[in-house]
């Protein structure tokens, strides 16, 4: 080994030996990515022939329209701030929800995973195809998942995104910022966590509903049709099949970020 | 292999795999990120009913740290544009950085011109302390690649050796 071998050794061990990482976070995100891996690699698919019609409104716009315009990202560095997991049974509230939390977990679970996740929160439903071709398609960068899938015969929306990218929840649900003038939602805190509530309404025919939950700096969004596309199609359920609860359910869980 | 024994073994290496993706990452978030699915990946192996036993989990580890790392930087479209030019001369980094942060960020800076496979054969060959030959076999390339790599990764970070910077983590650093 040379002089400069021997310089490279010490500087790059001597600028890293006093790293102390959260080893329960690196080891349970393993862990839970891991499961999600594994998963995917043996359930396999299990998809229906499904023709997509029409053009929807409300679902390709799930990823901002739904949530709000996005505004400009701007990264922000990781804060040890855990944010509070709902509690079991505890009654919503309305709340002024003018900000957001910072950036404390990673995201797990890819978007091609995520229908399958739902599939494990919500049992009983049966999860159909993912829907990959335009207008809808599947979007799974690191902080920025969006899956369309049919559930039940129905189509239902996945999101998660970063929170500093979108408008808060009550920007959200401002009448002001609603092409009906009317309230789009509203913010409830549920045992700790902010939801935003929206629907059931119906449009062209079609009812939908979506929970928002702003959690560890990010919204997790779900939505439920009553129909197989978001807009001017012959309903097939008579509400949509994913029930508010179950929204909550899947946007609260902890799944999607390993814990 | 059970899982209660991967965890024993993810908590055991997860501080080495950290350091190395840091170098690789050079920022602790991609870093954790990498080292996560790092993990994920050594995980399914562990677990694999029909796969082999892993003979070295450490090893094992190491490797898929290090080809999840360059498959990753090969997949990203928006990569880091490799520098023409060199980091800040010898004279000018000791006289400036004095402490444990700012030659970090000078290693940064210097390994962020590299291509992520020099990289690599940086962080396998000084912060792991592999032969040529062993870094070969978990780079899957040949002995003579990893020399031509290692010889244009070493010039890069050359400003800082030559400088002579020492690191003395609980003391910062010194110059001799």
């Amino acid at each position: 080994m040379t002089d400069y071998d021997s310089r490279a050794s010490d500087l790059f061990r001597g600028a890293t030996t006093d790293f102390a990482p959260d080893v329960d976070r690196l080891v349970q995100g393993g862990v839970a990515r891991g499961r999600t891996l594994r998963r995917r690699r043996s359930v396999g698919t299990s998809l229906a022939a499904v023709a997509v019609v029409g053009v929807l409104g409300i679902a390709v716009s799930a990823g901002s329209g739904f949530l709000g315009s996005e505004a400009d990202s701007s990264p922000s560095q990781f804060a040890d701030s855990p944010s509070a997991g709902p509690s079991a049974g505890a009654e919503p509230r309305r709340v002024d929800a003018t900000t957001t939390l910072p950036v404390d977990a990673l995201v797990v679970v890819s978007a091609e995973d995520a229908p399958a996740v739902i599939g494990d929160l919500v049992p009983g439903g049966t999860i159909g195809e993912i829907l990959r071709d335009a207008p809808y398609g599947v979007t799974d960068e690191r902080q920025r998942k969006i899956v369309h899938f049919i559930y039940d015969g129905t189509l239902a929306t996945f999101v998660i995104e970063r929170a500093d990218t979108l408008a808060t929840c009550a920007e959200q649900v401002d009448p002001a910022n609603q092409a009906d003038g009317l309230p789009g939602g509203e913010c409830v805190d549920q045992g700790g966590v902010l939801l935003l509530r929206s629907g059931p309404e119906t449009a062209d025919g079609v009812t939908s509903q979506g929970v928002s939950a702003f959690v560890h700096g990010y919204v997790v969004s779900a939505l439920s049709y009553s129909a197989l596309d978001g807009k001017d199609v012959t309903p097939t359920a008579a509400q949509p099949p994913l029930t508010m609860a179950d929204l909550t359910t899947i946007v609260t869980s902890e799944e999607w970020f390993g814990r | 292999m059970s899982e209660p024994e991967f965890e024993e073994f993810a908590r055991a290496r997860a501080s080495a795999l950290y350091r190395s993706a840091w170098l690789l990452c050079g920022s602790h978030h991609e870093a954790e990120d990498l080292v996560q699915e790092t993990l994920a990946k050594v995980y399914v192996k562990w677990q694999s009913p029909f796969g082999r036993r892993i003979d070295n989990p450490a090893a094992y580890a190491q490797t898929a740290l290090t080809r999840t790392f360059i498959s990753a930087r090969r997949r990203r479209s928006s990569g880091e544009i490799p520098r023409g030019e060199l980091p800040e001369t010898p004279d000018a980094v000791s006289s400036q950085r004095t402490d444990l942060s700012e030659v970090r960020l000078a290693i940064v800076e210097a390994l962020s011109g590299l291509k992520p496979a020099d990289r690599a054969v940086l962080v396998l060959r000084y912060l792991e302390d592999l032969s040529v030959e062993e870094t070969a076999q978990r780079m899957g390339t040949s002995s003579g690649a990893v020399r031509n790599r290692s010889l244009r990764a070493l010039e890069r970070v050359r400003p800082l050796l030559d400088g002579a910077l020492v690191v003395h983590p609980s003391k910062g650093t010194t110059h001799d």
